[in-house]
């Protein structure tokens, strides 16, 4: 029972790391129909972001994870402005070698100004509680809590705002939308920022509760992929159903049996689901 | 003029869509556009909505030049586009699809105004407003898409075949309902492959034949000539 408590905690906690870091890929690929590749980077350069302004600057943990957000935010907003705008229309394959580019400049750069040590973000939050024999974490609790959130933070923005209809609405059909008076090219950025914003979020949940490297966005990469596969391409909720899932199996699996196993688990799952759902769990059909 | 187009040209690679078309619509008036498909209507309507950038000539509204203006700022001076299979926000609702109509108003109370004021012409739409779009019948999508139209406050509305796939009974309701908006002071281009219904609901009327015009003239000529009700009327 305390076993499970404490899996449960650790498989929650990293099933909304998981499932932010694909929220974000599929926000970007549901408005731009392009695969951002580098969104692995975003999610690395977001936890040393707040990695230097927090262990090696010091300075508070909260505002260092809001700048993590905003910095990455700009970042992504500038990397759509700047290298996949001009490609929008074109064959995917351009945008396909324009972000893998990236992945390769990024965590290239990364392990040369970071170092290639693994490391760690002090905690912002200590201490815990004891629950008939688990021991689970407050650091592990509040983040867990702050990630759900910001999930429903960007749903509620997504349900209701009018920036989020026109997101909604350039994701359904960018040509339509523009004929609603929608700027899309705007609306391209502020998705491309958003989408990052959440891997930045995600990676600064990586370095408090686990460690990084540079090298690690390429994992995180294909675990988001794996998920918004298996939630459905460009479903938030499928993104969310599909982290929390990748993150019990890992938890649980991990912990009973072994992190192999845990890893072809969850491939053996993904592939259930898609023989049953092709289009992913929350999947729509994208013409 | 209202709405003036001189010799517009459509390209789409080489095919050549639209060739030299001209056409005018005065204030409060309703001109049409028939021809068979592949004519190049849709072409045409997309060219002044900014969707498509013309190859060659001009359009102009209330005198002033606007060709090649993206399509968000075009919507912005009040010429709003029904397109053509409806193009509603499937995933999204019925209401949320009106509200999405109104993108550039920044006024609640006038946009709160203007659901009630679509609801009240089809109160079907008020009774499914927060249903998915996409999983409406195709008449009350059409009405929607109307709706939606109708949210931008259009001085000139670009209707693009309303009447495709409906029942003859929707298609009297649209034909009663365009009557209704031209009542109201709209300006409306309505390209139609129905000629004879096209023909009664306008005053002026263009014959499109592979990209230009074949023949125009009054509608209530159009309606009588020979050569229009052979080809286009089934007579
Ligand atoms: N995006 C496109 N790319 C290439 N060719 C196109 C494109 N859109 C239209 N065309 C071609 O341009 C010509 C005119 O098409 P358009 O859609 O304007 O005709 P239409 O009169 O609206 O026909 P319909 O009654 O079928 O809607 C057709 O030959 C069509 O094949
Ligand atoms: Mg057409």
């Amino acid at each position: 029972m305390s076993d499970f408590l404490q899996m449960g905690l650790t498989g929650l906690s990293l099933g909304l790391m998981y499932a932010l870091i694909a929220i974000g890929l599929t926000l970007i690929f549901g408005v731009m129909r392009i695969i951002q590749y580098a969104h692995g980077e975003m999610f690395m350069l977001g936890a040393f972001a707040l990695y230097y302004w927090h262990a090696e600057l010091g300075l508070p943990y909260w505002a260092g994870v809001a700048f993590s957000a905003g910095l990455i935010f700009c970042l992504g907003a500038v990397l759509q402005v700047v290298l996949f705008k001009p490609l929008q229309g074109k064959n995917i394959l351009y945008s396909l070698a324009v972000s893998l580019g990236l992945v390769l400049i990024i965590s290239g750069s990364g392990q040369l100004l970071f170092g290639t040590t693994t490391k760690g973000i002090p905690s912002a939050v200590s201490g815990g509680m004891l629950i008939g024999g688990a021991y689970l974490s407050y650091e592990r609790i509040v983040i867990s809590a702050v990630s759900i959130g910001l999930i429903i933070a960007l749903w509620a923005f997504l349900r209701h705002s009018v920036t989020g209809f026109a997101i909604r609405a350039v994701a359904e059909d960018p040509q339509t939308a523009a004929l609603q008076g929608i700027r899309t090219d705007r609306i391209h950025w502020i998705a491309f920022g958003i989408g990052s914003a959440m891997a930045a979020i995600a990676g600064c949940m990586m370095g408090t509760l686990l460690s990084i490297v540079p090298t690690m966005g390429f994992l995180a990469t294909i675990k988001a992929f794996m998920i918004v596969i298996m939630g459905g391409l460009g479903s938030v909720i499928g993104a969310l159903v599909g982290g929390l899932i990748l993150g019990m199996i890992d938890s649980v699996i991990t912990t009973t049996i072994s992190g192999d196993i845990a890893i072809i688990l969850s491939f053996v799952v993904i592939f259930l689901i898609l023989v049953f759902r092709p289009s992913g769990l929350f999947g729509q059909n994208w013409d | 003029m209202l709405l003036e187009i001189r010799d517009l040209w459509v390209h789409y690679g080489k095919v050549e869509a639209v060739k030299g078309v001209s056409m005018a619509l005065e204030e409060g008036g309703v001109i049409t556009l028939i021809g068979a498909n592949g004519a190049g209507k849709s072409s045409i309507l997309k060219a002044v909505s900014g969707l498509e950038k013309p190859s060659r000539g001009e359009v102009r509204f209330n005198g002033q030049v606007i060709t090649g203006r993206p399509a968000h700022e075009i919507v912005g001076l009040g010429i709003v586009n029904v397109p053509e299979g409806r193009k509603l926000f499937k995933l999204m609702t019925v209401k949320e699809n009106l509200r999405i109509g109104a993108y550039l108003d920044s006024d609640r109370a006038r946009i709160a105004k203007g659901i009630e004021e679509v609801f009240d012409r089809f109160p079907i739409l008020r009774e499914k407003q927060n249903q998915p779009a996409g999983k409406l019948s195709g008449g009350q999508q059409q009405m929607v898409a109307i709706g939606r139209a109708l949210m931008a406050r259009p001085k000139v509305l670009l209707m693009d075949e309303p009447s495709l796939g409906l029942s003859p009974v929707m298609i009297d309701e649209i034909a009663a309902l365009i009557r209704e908006l031209r009542a109201s002071g709209l300006s409306i281009v309505l390209v139609e492959q129905n000629a004879s219904l096209a023909l009664q609901l306008s005053d002026h009327g263009y014959v499109l034949e592979t990209g230009a015009i074949a023949l125009q003239g009054r509608s209530a000529d159009l309606l009588t000539d020979p050569e229009v009700a052979r080809a286009y009327l089934g007579a």
